[in-house]
Protein backbone atom coordinates (compact mmCIF):
# COMPACT_ATOMS: atom_id res chain seq x y z
CA UNK A 1 0.00 0.00 0.00
CA UNK A 2 1.17 3.46 -0.88
CA UNK A 3 2.11 5.47 2.17
CA UNK A 4 2.53 9.12 1.31
CA UNK A 5 4.66 11.72 2.92
CA UNK A 6 1.97 12.80 5.37
CA UNK A 7 1.52 9.19 6.50
CA UNK A 8 5.24 8.67 7.06
CA UNK A 9 5.44 11.90 9.03
CA UNK A 10 2.44 10.88 11.12
CA UNK A 11 3.94 7.45 11.85
CA UNK A 12 7.31 8.94 12.86
CA UNK A 13 5.45 11.45 15.00
CA UNK A 14 3.61 8.64 16.74
CA UNK A 15 6.86 6.74 17.38
CA UNK A 16 8.53 9.85 18.81
CA UNK A 17 5.49 10.63 21.00
CA UNK A 18 5.23 7.19 22.56
CA UNK A 19 9.01 7.08 23.00
CA UNK A 20 8.67 9.79 25.60
CA UNK A 21 5.88 8.07 27.49
CA UNK A 22 6.23 6.05 30.62
CA UNK A 23 7.56 2.70 29.50
CA UNK A 24 6.58 0.57 32.49
CA UNK A 25 3.45 -0.51 30.66
CA UNK A 26 3.34 -1.08 26.89
CA UNK A 27 -0.16 0.22 26.16
CA UNK A 28 -1.24 2.92 28.62
CA UNK A 29 -4.09 5.30 27.73
CA UNK A 30 -1.67 7.85 26.23
CA UNK A 31 -0.43 5.35 23.65
CA UNK A 32 -4.00 4.48 22.71
CA UNK A 33 -4.81 8.19 22.44
CA UNK A 34 -1.88 8.74 20.09
CA UNK A 35 -3.05 5.76 18.08
CA UNK A 36 -6.49 7.35 17.71
CA UNK A 37 -4.83 10.47 16.32
CA UNK A 38 -2.75 8.46 13.87
CA UNK A 39 -5.71 6.43 12.60
CA UNK A 40 -8.93 8.26 13.24
CA UNK A 41 -11.46 6.10 15.09
CA UNK A 42 -13.94 6.22 17.95
CA UNK A 43 -12.21 3.73 20.18
CA UNK A 44 -8.76 2.17 20.40
CA UNK A 45 -7.98 -0.59 22.83
CA UNK A 46 -5.56 -3.31 23.84
CA UNK A 47 -6.89 -6.77 24.58
CA UNK A 48 -5.39 -9.91 26.04
CA UNK A 49 -7.73 -12.90 26.20
CA UNK A 50 -7.57 -16.43 27.53
CA UNK A 51 -9.17 -18.44 24.74
CA UNK A 52 -9.67 -21.57 26.80
CA UNK A 53 -11.27 -19.87 29.78
CA UNK A 54 -13.12 -17.54 27.38
CA UNK A 55 -12.39 -14.36 29.27
CA UNK A 56 -10.29 -11.20 28.96
CA UNK A 57 -7.24 -11.11 31.21
CA UNK A 58 -6.34 -7.56 30.33
CA UNK A 59 -8.37 -4.88 28.59
CA UNK A 60 -7.47 -1.24 28.19
CA UNK A 61 -9.74 0.68 28.39
CA UNK A 62 -11.34 -1.75 30.84
CA UNK A 63 -14.80 -3.17 30.34
CA UNK A 64 -17.53 -4.04 32.82
CA UNK A 65 -17.90 -7.66 33.80
CA UNK A 66 -21.32 -7.76 32.16
CA UNK A 67 -19.92 -6.57 28.83
CA UNK A 68 -17.12 -9.09 29.11
CA UNK A 69 -19.62 -11.90 29.74
CA UNK A 70 -21.77 -10.69 26.85
CA UNK A 71 -18.81 -10.68 24.45
CA UNK A 72 -18.02 -14.33 25.11
CA UNK A 73 -21.70 -15.32 25.14
CA UNK A 74 -22.35 -13.94 21.63
CA UNK A 75 -18.78 -14.01 20.33
CA UNK A 76 -15.90 -14.29 19.83
CA UNK A 77 -15.84 -11.78 16.99
CA UNK A 78 -15.00 -12.95 13.45
CA UNK A 79 -11.49 -11.46 13.58
CA UNK A 80 -10.58 -13.42 16.70
CA UNK A 81 -12.09 -16.44 15.03
CA UNK A 82 -10.07 -15.83 11.90
CA UNK A 83 -6.77 -15.45 13.78
CA UNK A 84 -7.33 -18.54 15.89
CA UNK A 85 -8.07 -20.52 12.75
CA UNK A 86 -5.20 -19.25 10.59
CA UNK A 87 -2.56 -18.00 13.01
CA UNK A 88 -2.37 -14.87 10.82
CA UNK A 89 -1.45 -11.80 12.89
CA UNK A 90 -1.39 -9.18 10.13
CA UNK A 91 -3.56 -6.09 10.47
CA UNK A 92 -7.06 -6.90 9.19
CA UNK A 93 -10.42 -5.17 9.05
CA UNK A 94 -13.66 -6.87 9.93
CA UNK A 95 -14.60 -6.48 6.25
CA UNK A 96 -11.47 -8.46 5.28
CA UNK A 97 -12.60 -11.57 7.13
CA UNK A 98 -16.40 -11.53 6.75
CA UNK A 99 -18.97 -10.12 4.33
CA UNK A 100 -20.65 -7.01 5.62
CA UNK A 101 -24.14 -8.46 5.29
CA UNK A 102 -23.30 -11.56 7.24
CA UNK A 103 -21.45 -9.63 9.91
CA UNK A 104 -24.52 -7.50 10.51
CA UNK A 105 -26.64 -10.59 11.05
CA UNK A 106 -24.31 -12.02 13.70
CA UNK A 107 -25.23 -11.82 17.39
CA UNK A 108 -21.79 -10.30 18.14
CA UNK A 109 -22.71 -7.33 15.98
CA UNK A 110 -26.40 -7.04 16.89
CA UNK A 111 -26.00 -7.51 20.61
CA UNK A 112 -22.48 -6.32 21.35
CA UNK A 113 -21.23 -3.75 18.80
CA UNK A 114 -24.42 -2.24 17.40
CA UNK A 115 -26.06 -1.22 20.72
CA UNK A 116 -23.06 1.01 21.51
CA UNK A 117 -22.95 2.41 17.98
CA UNK A 118 -19.81 0.58 16.84
CA UNK A 119 -19.42 -1.16 13.52
CA UNK A 120 -16.08 -1.11 11.63
CA UNK A 121 -13.09 -2.84 13.18
CA UNK A 122 -9.39 -2.74 12.36
CA UNK A 123 -7.20 -5.09 14.38
CA UNK A 124 -3.46 -5.75 14.71
CA UNK A 125 -2.64 -9.22 16.01
CA UNK A 126 0.15 -9.38 18.60
CA UNK A 127 2.19 -12.48 19.32
CA UNK A 128 0.81 -14.42 22.27
CA UNK A 129 1.35 -17.60 24.24
CA UNK A 130 -0.59 -20.78 23.43
CA UNK A 131 -4.32 -20.40 24.01
CA UNK A 132 -3.91 -16.67 24.45
CA UNK A 133 -4.95 -13.89 22.13
CA UNK A 134 -3.56 -10.39 22.11
CA UNK A 135 -4.36 -7.52 19.76
CA UNK A 136 -4.73 -3.80 19.33
CA UNK A 137 -8.24 -3.05 18.16
CA UNK A 138 -9.61 0.13 16.57
CA UNK A 139 -13.35 0.74 16.21
CA UNK A 140 -15.52 3.11 14.21
CA UNK A 141 -19.25 3.86 14.27
CA UNK A 142 -21.58 2.79 11.44
CA UNK A 143 -22.19 6.39 10.38
CA UNK A 144 -18.61 6.75 9.11
CA UNK A 145 -16.62 4.94 6.41
CA UNK A 146 -14.74 1.69 6.96
CA UNK A 147 -10.99 1.74 7.61
CA UNK A 148 -8.93 2.09 4.42
CA UNK A 149 -5.94 0.19 3.04
CA UNK A 150 -3.87 3.12 4.19
CA UNK A 151 -5.12 2.68 7.77
CA UNK A 152 -4.24 -0.98 7.63
CA UNK A 153 -0.77 -0.31 6.23
CA UNK A 154 -0.10 2.36 8.86
CA UNK A 155 -1.09 0.03 11.69
CA UNK A 156 1.09 -2.77 10.32
CA UNK A 157 4.06 -0.41 10.09
CA UNK A 158 3.87 0.12 13.85
CA UNK A 159 4.54 -3.54 14.67
CA UNK A 160 8.31 -3.47 15.31
CA UNK A 161 7.91 -0.36 17.45
CA UNK A 162 5.15 -1.89 19.52
CA UNK A 163 7.24 -5.01 20.00
CA UNK A 164 10.14 -2.88 21.20
CA UNK A 165 7.76 -1.12 23.60
CA UNK A 166 6.61 -4.44 24.99
CA UNK A 167 10.21 -5.58 25.39
CA UNK A 168 11.08 -2.31 27.12
CA UNK A 169 8.23 -2.72 29.61
CA UNK A 170 9.46 -6.26 30.28
CA UNK A 171 12.97 -4.92 30.94
CA UNK A 172 11.62 -2.37 33.40
CA UNK A 173 9.70 -5.12 35.16
CA UNK A 174 12.80 -7.28 35.41
CA UNK A 175 14.99 -4.41 36.58
CA UNK A 176 12.47 -3.90 39.38
CA UNK A 177 11.81 -7.55 40.27
CA UNK A 178 15.22 -9.13 39.87
CA UNK A 179 17.32 -8.96 42.99
CA UNK A 180 20.36 -10.65 41.57
CA UNK A 181 19.32 -14.01 42.92
CA UNK A 182 18.99 -16.84 40.46
CA UNK A 183 15.39 -17.53 39.45
CA UNK A 184 13.81 -20.79 40.67
CA UNK A 185 14.90 -23.82 38.72
CA UNK A 186 12.57 -25.79 36.52
CA UNK A 187 14.31 -29.07 37.26
CA UNK A 188 15.33 -30.18 40.73
CA UNK A 189 18.97 -30.31 41.74
CA UNK A 190 18.72 -34.02 42.33
CA UNK A 191 17.45 -34.62 38.82
CA UNK A 192 20.18 -32.53 37.29
CA UNK A 193 22.89 -34.04 39.46
CA UNK A 194 21.99 -37.46 38.08
CA UNK A 195 23.05 -36.45 34.57
CA UNK A 196 26.44 -37.60 33.33
CA UNK A 197 28.95 -35.11 31.99
CA UNK A 198 28.25 -36.29 28.44
CA UNK A 199 24.49 -35.91 28.95
CA UNK A 200 24.96 -32.37 30.26
CA UNK A 201 27.15 -31.51 27.34
CA UNK A 202 24.53 -32.76 24.87
CA UNK A 203 21.70 -31.03 26.70
CA UNK A 204 23.63 -27.78 26.56
CA UNK A 205 23.96 -28.10 22.79
CA UNK A 206 20.26 -28.95 22.48
CA UNK A 207 19.55 -25.74 24.35
CA UNK A 208 21.45 -23.87 21.69
CA UNK A 209 19.09 -25.24 19.07
CA UNK A 210 21.47 -27.78 17.52
CA UNK A 211 20.09 -30.87 15.78
CA UNK A 212 21.21 -34.37 16.71
CA UNK A 213 23.30 -34.46 13.52
CA UNK A 214 25.03 -31.19 14.44
CA UNK A 215 25.66 -32.37 17.99
CA UNK A 216 27.00 -35.66 16.69
CA UNK A 217 29.41 -33.85 14.39
CA UNK A 218 30.52 -31.53 17.15
CA UNK A 219 31.20 -34.26 19.70
CA UNK A 220 32.52 -36.84 17.23
CA UNK A 221 29.78 -39.35 17.97
CA UNK A 222 26.98 -40.70 15.79
CA UNK A 223 23.53 -39.03 15.73
CA UNK A 224 22.14 -42.36 16.97
CA UNK A 225 24.31 -42.12 20.08
CA UNK A 226 23.12 -38.55 20.64
CA UNK A 227 19.54 -39.78 20.43
CA UNK A 228 20.20 -42.54 22.95
CA UNK A 229 21.83 -40.08 25.38
CA UNK A 230 18.86 -37.75 25.04
CA UNK A 231 16.38 -40.53 25.78
CA UNK A 232 18.25 -41.14 29.03
CA UNK A 233 18.13 -37.41 29.78
CA UNK A 234 14.35 -37.25 29.22
CA UNK A 235 13.84 -40.14 31.59
CA UNK A 236 16.07 -38.67 34.30
CA UNK A 237 14.41 -35.26 34.09
CA UNK A 238 10.92 -36.68 33.65
CA UNK A 239 10.21 -34.68 30.50
CA UNK A 240 8.87 -35.67 27.10
CA UNK A 241 10.98 -33.87 24.51
CA UNK A 242 14.17 -31.98 23.70
CA UNK A 243 12.57 -28.57 24.08
CA UNK A 244 11.20 -29.45 27.50
CA UNK A 245 14.55 -30.90 28.59
CA UNK A 246 16.44 -27.81 27.47
CA UNK A 247 13.97 -25.48 29.20
CA UNK A 248 13.95 -27.50 32.38
CA UNK A 249 17.69 -27.29 32.60
CA UNK A 250 18.29 -23.82 31.23
CA UNK A 251 18.32 -21.81 34.41
CA UNK A 252 20.92 -24.01 36.05
CA UNK A 253 24.48 -22.84 35.99
CA UNK A 254 25.79 -26.39 35.83
CA UNK A 255 24.65 -26.63 32.24
CA UNK A 256 26.07 -23.36 31.05
CA UNK A 257 29.58 -23.23 29.73
CA UNK B 1 12.67 -12.61 25.50
CA UNK B 2 12.85 -16.22 26.45
CA UNK B 3 13.09 -17.27 30.02
CA UNK B 4 16.54 -18.69 29.44
CA UNK B 5 17.91 -15.53 27.89
CA UNK B 6 17.21 -13.53 31.00
CA UNK B 7 18.12 -16.06 33.62
CA UNK B 8 21.77 -15.10 33.98
CA UNK B 9 21.15 -11.38 34.25
CA UNK B 10 20.84 -9.37 37.42
CA UNK B 11 19.29 -6.00 38.18
CA UNK B 12 22.44 -4.10 37.26
CA UNK B 13 22.42 -5.70 33.81
CA UNK B 14 18.81 -4.72 33.15
CA UNK B 15 19.51 -1.20 34.35
CA UNK B 16 22.54 -0.97 32.08
CA UNK B 17 20.45 -2.04 29.09
CA UNK B 18 17.69 0.44 29.95
CA UNK B 19 20.31 3.17 30.35
CA UNK B 20 21.86 2.32 27.01
CA UNK B 21 18.49 2.39 25.26
CA UNK B 22 17.62 5.75 26.82
CA UNK B 23 21.03 7.22 25.90
CA UNK B 24 20.88 6.12 22.28
CA UNK B 25 17.18 6.75 21.63
CA UNK B 26 17.68 10.13 19.99
CA UNK B 27 21.02 9.34 18.37
CA UNK B 28 21.27 9.99 14.60
CA UNK B 29 18.03 8.31 13.68
CA UNK B 30 18.51 8.31 9.89
CA UNK B 31 21.05 5.50 10.09
CA UNK B 32 20.50 2.44 12.26
CA UNK B 33 24.16 2.04 13.23
CA UNK B 34 26.05 5.35 13.17
CA UNK B 35 29.47 5.38 14.81
CA UNK B 36 28.08 7.20 17.85
CA UNK B 37 25.68 4.32 18.46
CA UNK B 38 28.17 1.55 17.74
CA UNK B 39 30.79 3.17 19.96
CA UNK B 40 28.36 3.45 22.85
CA UNK B 41 27.74 -0.31 22.84
CA UNK B 42 30.86 -0.78 24.94
CA UNK B 43 28.99 0.41 28.04
CA UNK B 44 27.08 -2.90 27.80
CA UNK B 45 29.90 -5.25 26.90
CA UNK B 46 33.42 -4.10 27.70
CA UNK B 47 35.18 -4.69 24.38
CA UNK B 48 35.74 -3.06 21.00
CA UNK B 49 32.37 -2.94 19.20
CA UNK B 50 31.81 -2.69 15.47
CA UNK B 51 29.11 -3.05 12.86
CA UNK B 52 30.04 -5.06 9.82
CA UNK B 53 28.50 -6.05 6.48
CA UNK B 54 29.85 -9.07 4.62
CA UNK B 55 29.33 -9.68 0.90
CA UNK B 56 29.64 -13.47 0.89
CA UNK B 57 29.70 -13.97 -2.87
CA UNK B 58 32.16 -11.13 -3.44
CA UNK B 59 34.18 -12.27 -0.41
CA UNK B 60 34.62 -8.78 0.97
CA UNK B 61 33.36 -6.59 3.81
CA UNK B 62 32.46 -3.29 2.16
CA UNK B 63 31.13 -1.63 5.29
CA UNK B 64 32.61 -1.47 8.78
CA UNK B 65 31.66 1.07 11.44
CA UNK B 66 33.22 1.57 14.85
CA UNK B 67 33.44 4.42 17.36
CA UNK B 68 35.79 6.35 15.09
CA UNK B 69 33.47 6.17 12.06
CA UNK B 70 33.06 4.22 8.84
CA UNK B 71 36.25 2.65 7.69
CA UNK B 72 37.69 0.15 5.28
CA UNK B 73 39.71 -2.72 6.63
CA UNK B 74 43.17 -2.54 5.04
CA UNK B 75 43.50 -6.25 5.64
CA UNK B 76 40.07 -7.13 4.22
CA UNK B 77 41.60 -9.15 1.40
CA UNK B 78 43.72 -11.09 3.87
CA UNK B 79 40.65 -11.75 6.05
CA UNK B 80 38.82 -13.33 3.14
CA UNK B 81 41.90 -15.20 1.91
CA UNK B 82 42.78 -16.91 5.21
CA UNK B 83 39.19 -16.71 6.52
CA UNK B 84 36.41 -15.93 6.90
CA UNK B 85 36.29 -16.45 10.66
CA UNK B 86 34.48 -19.39 12.25
CA UNK B 87 31.40 -17.34 13.21
CA UNK B 88 30.88 -16.14 9.64
CA UNK B 89 31.26 -19.73 8.46
CA UNK B 90 28.89 -20.98 11.13
CA UNK B 91 26.20 -18.43 10.18
CA UNK B 92 26.54 -19.21 6.46
CA UNK B 93 26.18 -22.91 7.15
CA UNK B 94 23.29 -22.77 9.64
CA UNK B 95 21.46 -19.48 9.06
CA UNK B 96 21.50 -19.13 12.85
CA UNK B 97 21.63 -15.44 13.87
CA UNK B 98 21.71 -15.83 17.64
CA UNK B 99 24.49 -14.15 19.61
CA UNK B 100 27.57 -16.36 19.53
CA UNK B 101 31.16 -16.30 20.72
CA UNK B 102 34.04 -17.67 18.69
CA UNK B 103 34.41 -20.24 21.45
CA UNK B 104 30.80 -21.36 20.88
CA UNK B 105 31.47 -22.38 17.30
CA UNK B 106 35.09 -23.56 17.24
CA UNK B 107 37.36 -25.36 19.69
CA UNK B 108 39.94 -23.02 21.21
CA UNK B 109 42.94 -25.12 20.19
CA UNK B 110 41.78 -25.41 16.60
CA UNK B 111 41.13 -21.71 16.44
CA UNK B 112 44.59 -20.81 17.72
CA UNK B 113 46.17 -23.02 15.06
CA UNK B 114 44.05 -21.70 12.20
CA UNK B 115 45.49 -19.32 9.60
CA UNK B 116 42.76 -16.73 10.29
CA UNK B 117 43.96 -16.45 13.88
CA UNK B 118 47.67 -16.58 13.21
CA UNK B 119 47.72 -14.26 10.23
CA UNK B 120 44.77 -11.93 10.83
CA UNK B 121 43.52 -11.86 14.42
CA UNK B 122 46.76 -12.35 16.37
CA UNK B 123 48.68 -9.60 14.53
CA UNK B 124 45.72 -7.27 15.23
CA UNK B 125 45.73 -8.25 18.88
CA UNK B 126 42.33 -9.95 18.69
CA UNK B 127 41.72 -13.09 20.72
CA UNK B 128 38.04 -13.30 21.51
CA UNK B 129 34.91 -12.38 19.57
CA UNK B 130 31.23 -12.09 20.36
CA UNK B 131 28.82 -11.56 17.50
CA UNK B 132 25.12 -10.79 17.09
CA UNK B 133 23.74 -11.79 13.69
CA UNK B 134 21.31 -9.35 12.06
CA UNK B 135 18.93 -10.30 9.27
CA UNK B 136 20.32 -9.51 5.81
CA UNK B 137 19.42 -9.96 2.16
CA UNK B 138 20.50 -13.23 0.48
CA UNK B 139 24.25 -13.57 0.01
CA UNK B 140 25.02 -11.00 2.70
CA UNK B 141 25.65 -10.94 6.41
CA UNK B 142 25.22 -8.09 8.85
CA UNK B 143 26.49 -8.29 12.40
CA UNK B 144 27.29 -6.33 15.51
CA UNK B 145 30.64 -7.58 16.65
CA UNK B 146 32.76 -7.25 19.79
CA UNK B 147 36.50 -7.96 19.88
CA UNK B 148 38.86 -8.48 22.81
CA UNK B 149 42.57 -9.07 23.13
CA UNK B 150 43.89 -12.60 23.71
CA UNK B 151 45.38 -11.46 27.02
CA UNK B 152 41.84 -10.79 28.36
CA UNK B 153 39.09 -13.20 29.36
CA UNK B 154 36.57 -14.66 26.92
CA UNK B 155 33.07 -13.14 26.74
CA UNK B 156 30.65 -14.52 29.30
CA UNK B 157 27.18 -16.00 28.98
CA UNK B 158 25.98 -12.75 30.51
CA UNK B 159 27.51 -10.77 27.62
CA UNK B 160 25.77 -13.02 25.15
CA UNK B 161 22.40 -12.66 26.89
CA UNK B 162 22.70 -8.87 27.05
CA UNK B 163 23.37 -8.71 23.33
CA UNK B 164 20.45 -10.99 22.52
CA UNK B 165 18.08 -8.77 24.52
CA UNK B 166 19.07 -5.82 22.34
CA UNK B 167 17.78 -7.51 19.19
CA UNK B 168 14.17 -6.32 19.37
CA UNK B 169 15.29 -2.76 20.02
CA UNK B 170 17.76 -2.86 17.15
CA UNK B 171 14.95 -3.98 14.89
CA UNK B 172 12.80 -1.05 15.94
CA UNK B 173 15.76 1.26 15.33
CA UNK B 174 16.27 -0.16 11.85
CA UNK B 175 12.55 0.14 11.07
CA UNK B 176 12.56 3.74 12.21
CA UNK B 177 15.62 4.60 10.13
CA UNK B 178 13.95 2.98 7.10
CA UNK B 179 10.84 5.15 7.59
CA UNK B 180 12.94 8.27 7.89
CA UNK B 181 14.88 7.40 4.76
CA UNK B 182 11.63 6.84 2.89
CA UNK B 183 10.48 10.24 3.98
CA UNK B 184 13.72 11.85 2.82
CA UNK B 185 13.41 10.09 -0.55
CA UNK B 186 9.83 11.35 -0.80
CA UNK B 187 11.02 14.89 -0.26
CA UNK B 188 13.66 14.55 -2.95
CA UNK B 189 11.23 12.88 -5.35
CA UNK B 190 8.61 15.54 -4.69
CA UNK B 191 11.04 18.19 -5.86
CA UNK B 192 11.78 16.62 -9.21
CA UNK B 193 8.58 14.77 -9.88
CA UNK B 194 6.90 15.68 -13.14
CA UNK B 195 3.35 16.93 -13.52
CA UNK B 196 2.40 13.60 -15.03
CA UNK B 197 3.64 11.75 -11.97
CA UNK B 198 1.61 13.95 -9.65
CA UNK B 199 -1.48 13.42 -11.76
CA UNK B 200 -1.86 9.77 -10.72
CA UNK B 201 -4.98 9.14 -8.68
CA UNK B 202 -4.68 7.47 -5.29
CA UNK B 203 -6.05 4.24 -6.77
CA UNK B 204 -3.53 4.33 -9.60
CA UNK B 205 -0.64 4.84 -7.21
CA UNK B 206 -1.89 1.99 -5.11
CA UNK B 207 -2.04 -0.35 -8.12
CA UNK B 208 1.41 0.61 -9.43
CA UNK B 209 2.78 0.10 -5.94
CA UNK B 210 1.36 -3.44 -5.82
CA UNK B 211 2.59 -4.12 -9.38
CA UNK B 212 6.05 -2.98 -8.27
CA UNK B 213 5.97 -5.76 -5.67
CA UNK B 214 5.70 -8.21 -8.57
CA UNK B 215 2.02 -8.94 -8.10
CA UNK B 216 -0.09 -10.03 -11.09
CA UNK B 217 -3.25 -8.19 -12.13
CA UNK B 218 -5.30 -11.06 -10.69
CA UNK B 219 -3.58 -10.77 -7.28
CA UNK B 220 -3.90 -7.01 -7.23
CA UNK B 221 -7.57 -7.33 -8.14
CA UNK B 222 -8.16 -9.82 -5.32
CA UNK B 223 -6.41 -7.56 -2.87
CA UNK B 224 -8.36 -4.45 -3.83
CA UNK B 225 -11.69 -6.18 -4.42
CA UNK B 226 -11.93 -5.10 -8.06
CA UNK B 227 -11.80 -7.12 -11.29
CA UNK B 228 -8.53 -7.87 -13.15
CA UNK B 229 -9.99 -5.98 -16.10
CA UNK B 230 -10.28 -2.85 -13.97
CA UNK B 231 -6.70 -3.27 -12.81
CA UNK B 232 -5.60 -3.49 -16.43
CA UNK B 233 -7.55 -0.37 -17.34
CA UNK B 234 -6.04 1.56 -14.42
CA UNK B 235 -2.55 0.48 -15.47
CA UNK B 236 -3.14 1.62 -19.05
CA UNK B 237 -4.06 5.05 -17.73
CA UNK B 238 -0.91 5.03 -15.62
CA UNK B 239 1.30 4.18 -18.62
CA UNK B 240 -0.18 7.05 -20.56
CA UNK B 241 0.22 9.54 -17.72
CA UNK B 242 3.81 8.51 -17.03
CA UNK B 243 4.67 8.14 -20.71
CA UNK B 244 5.91 4.60 -20.28
CA UNK B 245 4.92 1.44 -22.08
CA UNK B 246 5.08 -1.38 -19.51
CA UNK B 247 4.35 -2.27 -15.91
CA UNK B 248 8.06 -2.72 -15.24
CA UNK B 249 8.79 0.82 -16.35
CA UNK B 250 5.87 2.21 -14.36
CA UNK B 251 6.91 0.19 -11.34
CA UNK B 252 10.48 1.42 -11.44
CA UNK B 253 9.20 5.00 -11.55
CA UNK B 254 7.28 4.39 -8.38
CA UNK B 255 9.74 2.19 -6.53
CA UNK B 256 12.43 4.78 -7.13
CA UNK B 257 10.35 7.01 -4.90
CA UNK B 258 9.49 4.43 -2.37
Amino acid sequence: MWLGRADLEAILGFIADVDDLDAEEPYPAEVLDSLRTLISCDEAGYQDADLQARRFIDLNPPETEDDDALYWAVGPCPIMDYRTRTGDLTAVRMSDVIGRGRYHELPIYREYFQPVGLDHVLDLGLSAAQQRYRSLVLLRGHDVADFTERDRAVLETLRPHLRAREALAELHRRARDTDGARPPADATDAQLASLTVREREILHLVGKGHSNAQIGAELWISPGTVKKHLENVYEKLGVAGRAAAATAAQARSGLST
Amino acid sequence: MSRGAGSRLGRADYQAILGFLADTRELELDTPYPSSFVGHLNVLVAAHPLYRENDLAGRRSPLMVDASGRYEDDADELYWTVGPCAITQYRSATGDLSAARLSDVVAWRRYRESPIYREYFAPNGIGYMLDLGLPARPGWQRTLLFCKGSNERDFSERDRDVLEILRIHLRAREARAALRRRLLDEAVADQDSSDADASLTLREREIVFLAAQGKTNARIAAELWITPGTVKKHLENVYEKLGVSSRAAAASRVSARN
